[in-house]
């Protein structure tokens, strides 16, 4: 649905029309009965999700009157009660943005919150949106503690990430990126706590995983203590688990890594091949593709070419890895795609074909063009079936 | 005389191979880049508002040249190469 206001005359025409992510195909003229309904600044009422009205399938749009001060925001499809996107006016954008940017941010329903991140992400992705209209509400994210809208959020951080990395722009992004993060992770805390809803969990898992990507001191240092505390205790027990908190392991393993000295690295690498859990192995194999030194990084994604006792005879360990370190940072990508590079033969011996095959497509949907992207997999495909009849 | 063809025409299925794999996977990470690129340049004039910035300073980045791309010349030989040793080795 698109809302765009006339603010001199006071009145807000709805359009309807389909949508797909892929705006050069979206010219489908399928149409549907729409429910709508509306919150305003100074009429919020979000808890009423009854429809306000319906916008027939006959109409491509109506217009409403819009009993709206020029300086005040609508929000339409209150809590996403219904199952379309909507997007606004710049000006409606900036409204919304002032709002959330307030301290009565919470004005605004937590799950239209996350709705409106949500469909903003995907309508700048789609090149409907100016990029700034994210940017002015990812800016409201250091005083956001909930869960629903820190999922998009965490989206919507990725994209831009990606957009922006190598650009001038990267640092001050990633200095508002540390200081959202950084306050959500600091609310939440790294500690279970008694009779937390599951959402709080979850939250703790998001803000734990952006704050340590985006350096905040206090998240780095904290699962590093958590994680050399886990290797201490493993060693003084002989080698058996120390039991880290189940719902944490995950985070910790992860993210602990990234400042590690070289040490307890090593030190987990002994756990590695000795522990005899298969899901907390898999764990310790992702999480060394978190490294955050380049030349540690490089040293135990090589290790992937080494032989290894009969419990890693398995290549799954090698896969989760290598994943790690080509998804996890543009180092580990350049890494990555150097390994098959250099090694190609060792790589063949030591990784299944359908690893490979799956590993390629990987790395080209990473780094690829569409136009180029199946040749990438084709070709990588015969090229090691080739090398292996070769060797 | 003729083992020594067939392996001489290994190695250099071998090399054009290794080469095209560097070839595909750096000019695809520098389409990528240059993908970035046009999308910031795209919007440079808003970002360069919103972060607080005058002019686009293109040096700033991270030093990726622009891309080269890949075109159906360079896809052409190796992949004429392998698809001639298969049905040879079959």
């Amino acid at each position: 649905m698109l809302v765009e206001r006339d603010y001199e005359k006071n009145t807000i025409n709805l359009k309807q029309e389909i949508y797909l992510s892929d705006s050069v195909n979206a010219t489908g003229t399928t149409t549907w009965w729409i429910p709508f309904n509306c919150a305003t600044a100074t009429q919020p009422n979000f808890n009423n999700t009854i429809a306000d009205g319906w916008m027939s399938a006959a109409d491509k749009s109506i217009s409403l009157p819009g009993p709206l001060a020029s300086n005040d925001w609508v929000l339409f499809n209150k809590q996403q009660s219904s199952f379309y996107r909507v997007q606004y006016d710049e000006r409606n954008y900036e409204l919304l943005a002032k709002q959330l940017n307030s301290d009565n941010f919470t004005t605004i329903h937590v799950l239209s919150r996350s709705q409106h991140l949500d469909d903003l992400l995907e309508f700048v992705n789609a090149g409907r949106v100016k990029v700034i209209a994210l940017l002015d509400v990812l800016t409201y994210l250091h005083r956001e503690t909930e869960y629903a809208p820190w999922v998009p959020a965490q989206n919507a951080i990725s994209m831009l990430n990606r957009r922006l990395s190598g650009s001038k722009y990267h640092q001050r992004f990633r200095s508002i990126v540390a200081n959202a993060t950084g306050r959500f992770f600091d609310g939440v805390g790294l500690e279970d706590v008694a009779a937390e809803s599951i959402l709080k969990k979850y939250s703790r898992v998001i803000a734990t995983n952006l704050a340590c990507e985006y350096g905040v001191d206090s998240c780095l240092n904290t699962t590093n203590s958590k994680l050399v505390a886990y290797l201490a205790n493993i060693d003084d027990d002989d080698n058996e688990s120390s039991g880290l908190p189940v719902n944490t392991t995950s985070i910790i393993l992860s993210n602990g890594v990234r400042i590690a000295s070289p040490l307890h690295i090593e030190m987990l690498w002994k756990q590695f091949i000795d522990v005899d859990d298969a899901d907390e192995r898999a764990l310790m194999a992702d999480s060394f593709g978190r490294i955050g030194s380049i030349s540690l990084l490089k040293k135990y994604l090589s290790k992937t070419l080494e032989n290894y006792p009969e419990n890693l005879n398995g290549s799954e360990w090698r896969l989760i890895l290598f994943r790690s370190a080509a998804k996890n940072s543009i180092d580990g990508l350049r890494l990555s795609i150097q390994l098959l590079w250099n090694h190609a033969p060792r790589v063949i011996e030591m990784y299944k074909l359908n690893d490979l095959n799956d590993i390629v497509l990987e790395l080209s949907e990473l780094v690829g063009h569409p136009i180029i992207r199946k040749e990438v997999h084709i070709f990588f495909f015969l090229g090691f079936y080739q090398l292996r009849r070769m060797f | 005389m003729k083992s020594v063809l067939f392996q001489f025409h290994h190695m250099l299925i071998r090399l054009e191979w290794l080469k095209y794999i560097e070839t595909l996977t750096v000019k695809s990470a520098e389409r990528l880049v240059e993908g970035n690129r046009e999308w910031l340049l795209e919007r440079q004039q808003d970002l360069d508002e919103w972060f607080g910035f005058h002019n686009f300073d293109d040096s700033a980045g991270d030093g990726h040249s622009s891309a080269q791309l890949v075109g159906p010349s360079q896809l052409l030989l190796p992949s004429m190469m392998i698809i001639v040793t298969l049905l040879y080795n079959e």
